[in-house]
């Protein structure tokens, strides 16, 4: 039951927040924390009392909630809960992360008047990344995955007065729809081929499916977990996705739900064993965007935008690990990842905080007015750039070993994305830390309350390093370093930082040099290669054309009854106007209270 | 779901179908009383062939998603018929107003979707037909045009919308307990489905049939409805929809679909709901002043009676089919009387008070009344009271007797709401001042005085039909009867 209890208890909360409203939310959003403290000690306590398992399969019986639905003559589908190593490993993530975020929001959003529904939405967020980790069918996950993707649509969203938020929700929603729809096709052709829905079932009957359906089913998989993990050509919905608080894109958009693409394709890896094609396709496709996401994230100025960009880059690591088959290094690196991005994000939400501007040339010189953030800020692009001993030097091991040993071309080519990884931290930390302030006002360290999260997270990337060997022992894989490629990566990162470093020293001014000496190839990065553009003008022009068929058809076909349709609404409109008494909706919450009432009666007298 | 269609469920309604069609082109053409023609001939023909398979048929079979046979396909009928009496007797306004075709067009399709909803076997069917008639309900609530109709159909609309809602999520518990849309298919897997999602699942269903049909506390666009919105199309909303939900009813809780152990508590629950509407309609008759609602609050009583029939058991399926037929007689004859009435006193605001003294006047149209009326309360001799006698047996048998002395005595109180219209025509002053305006309208604007056209005649055909059914059983015995409506 304890699974449960990790899903129903959050959204009691969310809505115990929500309800409570306005007033009471300096008591009320400290409850957001219950969520997350669930899921970190359940996490843990699992993780700790696990027995090595290998690919657990999400089957570990002893905490499942089981039960049958839309029992068919075909089959039936079941929807549970269980807390298996994987799991256990995602949720303690989630809790963690969210703890933080928590945290940290309650001084980041102190001023804000709708704090009320963002802690009730985190709390719903939750709630939705646990179910989503600890279903042990596709059908379960899948609605989680639906879940968290209206949670994120709504944060985004969430100063929603602002048009260019409300436009980055509706396009956040959008993109992720088109995986959405893969993933939902993946789920219809397992239902067909093997009339089972669990996960476990799904992969036992796997080995029996003809291989072309086998790779279908793997490449569909894969196209949800594009879009929601935004890997090239779906990623362009995240660097948009910015425009909600900080401190949600460290939780959604940084650790948890744009990493449940990597987790759906590790919970689903014995699958891919199976299919040399669809893990070539993820592994092309992760090193791509592994590439090119960090080729963007040089040239952005905005603080934020250079984390999305950042981020997208290191999800592609995580494909291009998955490609290979080494699901536990893409975990790993999930976890490290996880650890401190949200540590970047949080930090950039002190900075914007402190310094009142989040673009990059308008800062400069924090390191005086903001000592803990920049400390911690260090410690984050040192984990990022992979430099040893912290946490992203084993993890980013993990995945380039596994990726070189596979194929030597991709390797190559993460080894040149980690060192541009290494060049825009330093330009990042550059920009903003050393020299003098550029912008307008006093910049000022933020309360204890946001910066002690940053702490704890700070903490977490400097040491989870040494959980690789746990790691191995966990999931099988081997552990410890790979020497010749931790020497490699190591020397590459700590060139490119130190050459980033003495290059932007300069501050925005080795920007404009570099565009010089660059010229159209830094323009084509710092527009994103234009992909974003190409794709709106493209669904512009889809939306175009169908819009002109539509009118035709309209005006030549259905004219009468579209104008008569029309009428109805402003007709319908205007009365639900002048209907002032308030009898409709009275009358209508009758209907409703009839049918609670009788239901409770049903239920009372079937007892 | 199985598409194939028998004869006795295809003819008439392709009947009505090709009437509708034909009737807007009509109108499409300008000809607007032709097409109003058209319309009612078609719901007169389907009524014609179904009647025909009724009698010439076998009784009750299932050939794919539909019932036929005997009451599955003579009770549609009824719907026709009396749909088809409701355009006749709204031809003026039919064949007048700008929408009149279009408003007849929905009656007749009106019916078609009861026909669908009372034949009936499968969810996808039920759900269909359930929506569509809301639709064709809402649209003629709207169509009378004045801006208290509008009022009330937006209201009623608003109820509906929420009671979509349950139907969905209903017939989506169904769906996954039960594995089918077919409700036999359904029923026997929701037989060894868990209890309480089960039960779920049927109080939402239920909810939903008793927000169609008006029983309480779903009632209230009821009396609303049928004041707002004009006589003949409340005459068939209050007839053809109601005969069609009951029977559904029927055969989802007592054959199909909820028919296992698990929903034994279906009985209480529908007696609850009955007692509710029996005495909430009942002594909500008392207080009306205007003729419609206190019609609407019959309605209400009236359902609360068909679904005692239904909670009695295997005993009231007779009694729940042979009640709710002859009320939806009585209460198409009842609001096409109205209709009638307007024609007489074209200044009548549809006030109690306004009937006064109009058995001086039109005494054929009064008696007519007063038998519908009459018939209603349950009078021996009358239709009515054959309805209301089954019941009664019904509910003694399986053993409800407190049940059955509560029903009496909502039949006692509703007899004050019933009289009191009776009272109006007969005993009222008829030096009343509507009566006054109307003489001198009468008088001067049309000399030779309006003696109710087509509403009257229709009224009158139907008053003796409620007679003669209320009278043949004594010489005939009910064997005929039972035969051809017998579920």
């Amino acid at each position: 039951m304890t699974a449960l209890w990790l899903v129903v208890v959050p959204v009691v909360v969310a809505l115990v927040i929500a309800a409570a409203g306005r007033r009471p939310v300096g008591f009320t959003r400290w409850l957001a924390l219950i969520g997350p403290a669930l899921a970190t000690f359940a996490g843990i306590q699992a993780l700790l009392s696990a027995e090595p398992a290998g690919h657990g399969g999400a089957a570990a019986e002893a905490t499942s909630v089981a039960a049958d639905w839309l029992s068919a003559a075909s089959g039936s589908i079941e929807i549970g809960l269980a807390i298996d190593p994987l799991a256990a490993v995602m949720l303690a993530v989630v809790g963690v992360v969210a703890g933080m975020v928590v945290i940290f929001s309650v001084g980041y959003m102190a001023e804000d008047r709708s704090q009320a529904r963002y802690f009730a939405l985190l709390s719903a967020f939750t709630a939705a990344m646990s179910m989503l980790v600890l279903s042990t069918s596709l059908v379960g996950l899948f609605v989680a995955w639906e879940l968290v993707g209206a949670c994120s649509y709504l944060l985004i969203g969430f100063w929603f007065t602002k048009p260019s938020a409300a436009r980055a929700a509706i396009k956040a929603f959008l993109v992720t729809r088109i995986g959405d729809v893969g993933l939902l096709l993946a789920l219809a052709l397992l239902w067909r081929e093997t009339g089972a829905l669990s996960i476990s079932g799904v992969l036992e009957a796997a080995p029996a499916l003809a291989p072309a359906t086998v790779t279908t089913v793997a490449l569909l998989l894969f196209v949800g977990a594009a879009g929601k993990s935004a890997q090239f050509p779906l990623h362009i919905w995240l660097p948009d996705a910015m425009e909600g608080p900080t401190p949600v894109s460290a939780l959604i958009h940084a650790a948890t739900m744009v990493a449940a693409g990597v987790f759906l394709l590790a919970r689903m890896a014995p699958l891919f064993d199976l299919s040399e094609t669809a893990r070539l396709v993820v592994l092309v496709i992760g090193t791509v965007t592994a590439l090119g996401a960090a080729t963007v994230a040089v040239t952005q100025t905005d603080i934020k935008r250079v984390l999305a960009y950042s981020t997208i880059s290191q999800l592609g690591f995580m494909f291009a690990a998955l490609g290979t088959g080494a699901w536990v290094a893409a975990m790993f690196h999930l976890v490290t990842h996880a650890a401190f991005k949200s540590l970047l994000f949080l930090a950039s939400g002190s900075v914007i905080h402190g310094s009142g501007t989040q673009d990059l040339r308008e800062m400069g010189g924090l390191g005086k007015a903001m000592p803990v953030t920049t400390v911690t800020w260090a410690i984050g692009v040192a984990a990022l750039a992979g430099l040893p001993p912290l946490a992203g030097f084993f993890s980013k091991d993990a995945v380039i070993d596994a990726v070189w040993m596979h194929a030597p071309v991709a390797g190559v080519a993460l080894f040149v994305a980690s060192a541009l990884t290494a060049l825009y931290a330093a330009r990042a930390t550059r920009l903003a830390f050393t020299g003098e302030f550029r912008g307008t006002g006093h910049p000022h360290e933020s309360p204890v309350v946001m910066t002690a999260p940053l702490v704890v997270l700070a903490t977490a990337a400097v040491t989870l390093g040494a959980a690789s060997w746990w790691f191995a022992d966990l999931f099988g894989g081997h552990a410890g370093l790979a020497l010749p490629v931790a020497v490699a990566s190591t020397v590459i990162a700590v060139v490119a930082a130190l050459a980033g470093w003495r290059l932007f020293g300069a501050g925005p001014a080795a920007d404009e040099r570099l565009a010089d000496a660059l010229g159209g190839l830094w323009r084509a990065a710092r527009s994103a290669y234009g992909i974003d553009t190409l794709a709106m003008r493209a669904a512009a022009g889809i939306e175009r054309a169908s819009a002109t068929i539509a009118e035709r058809f309209d005006r030549r076909i259905v004219d009468g009854a579209v104008n008569g349709v029309a009428w109805l609404a402003r007709r319908i409109g205007r009365e639900f106007n002048e209907l002032q008494s308030g009898e409709g909706q009275l009358y209508a919450a009758l209907v409703g209270a009839g049918a609670v009432l009788l239901v409770s009666l049903a239920l009372w007298l079937g007892r | 779901m199985d598409l194939m269609l028998p004869a006795a469920v295809w003819v008439p309604a392709a009947l009505v179908a090709g009437a509708v069609a034909l009737g807007l082109v009509a109108d499409g053409f300008g000809r607007r009383p032709a097409a109003v023609g058209i319309i009612a001939l078609g719901l007169l023909g389907a009524a014609a062939a179904g009647f025909y398979y009724a009698i010439t048929g076998e009784a009750g079979v299932a050939v794919g998603s539909f019932a036929s046979g005997a009451g599955f396909t003579s009770l549609p009928s009824v719907g026709y018929v009396l749909a088809g009496f409701a355009v006749v007797a709204g031809y003026r306004r039919y064949a007048t107003w700008d929408r009149g075709p279009a408003m007849a067009g929905l009656v007749a399709l009106g019916a078609l979707f009861a026909h669908a909803l009372l034949a009936s076997l499968d969810i996808v069917v039920l759900f269909v037909s359930l929506a569509g008639l809301a639709i064709v309900g809402y649209s003629l609530v709207a169509g009378a045009g004045t801006r208290e109709a509008e009022e009330s159909a937006i209201r009623y609309f608003v109820q509906g919308a929420v009671a979509t809602g349950l139907t969905v999520y209903g017939f989506a518990l169904v769906l996954g307990l039960g594995g089918s849309t077919s409700y036999l298919e359904a029923g026997a897997a929701l037989g060894g489905a868990a209890a309480r999602p089960a039960l779920v699942a049927l109080g939402l269903v239920l909810s939903v049939f008793a927000f169609k049909l008006g029983a309480f506390p779903f009632h209230a666009w009821v009396p609303d409805a049928y004041d707002r919105a004009d006589a003949p199309s409340v005459a068939f909303l209050a007839s053809a929809p109601k005969i069609a939900g009951v029977v559904a009813l029927l055969v989802i809780v007592r054959g199909t679909l909820f028919e296992s152990g698990v929903f034994a508590p279906a009985s209480q629950l529908l007696s609850a709901l009955a007692i509710g509407s029996l005495l909430f309609g009942s002594f909500g008759m008392l207080r009306q002043t205007r003729v419609a609602r206190l019609l609407g609050y019959s309605a209400i009583a009236q359902i609360g009676y068909a679904l005692l029939a239904i909670a009695a058991g295997d005993a009231g399926v007779r009694a729940a089919s042979i009640l709710v037929l002859t009320y939806a007689i009585g209460a198409a004859g009842a609001f096409i009387a109205l209709e009638a009435v307007q024609r007489v006193r074209p200044a009548w605001d549809g006030s109690l008070e306004g009937l006064a003294g109009l058995s001086r006047h039109a005494p054929l149209l009064s008696g007519a009344l007063a038998a519908i009326m009459l018939s209603l309360t349950g009078i021996p001799l009358l239709a009515g009271f054959w309805g209301k006698l089954y019941v009664f047996i019904a509910l003694v048998d399986s053993g409800m007797v407190w049940l059955a002395i509560g029903a009496g005595v909502a039949a006692v109180v509703s007899f004050g709401g019933y009289g009191s219209v009776i009272k109006a025509m007969y005993f009222g002053p008829d030096n009343d001042v509507t009566a006054e305006a109307m003489q001198e309208a009468d008088t001067e604007t049309s000399p030779e005085g309006e003696r109710g056209g087509s509403p009257l005649a229709v009224t009158v055909v139907l008053a003796l039909i409620i007679i003669s059914l209320g009278a043949a059983p004594l010489v005939l015995g009910l064997g005929p009867v039972f035969s051809l409506f017998s579920l």
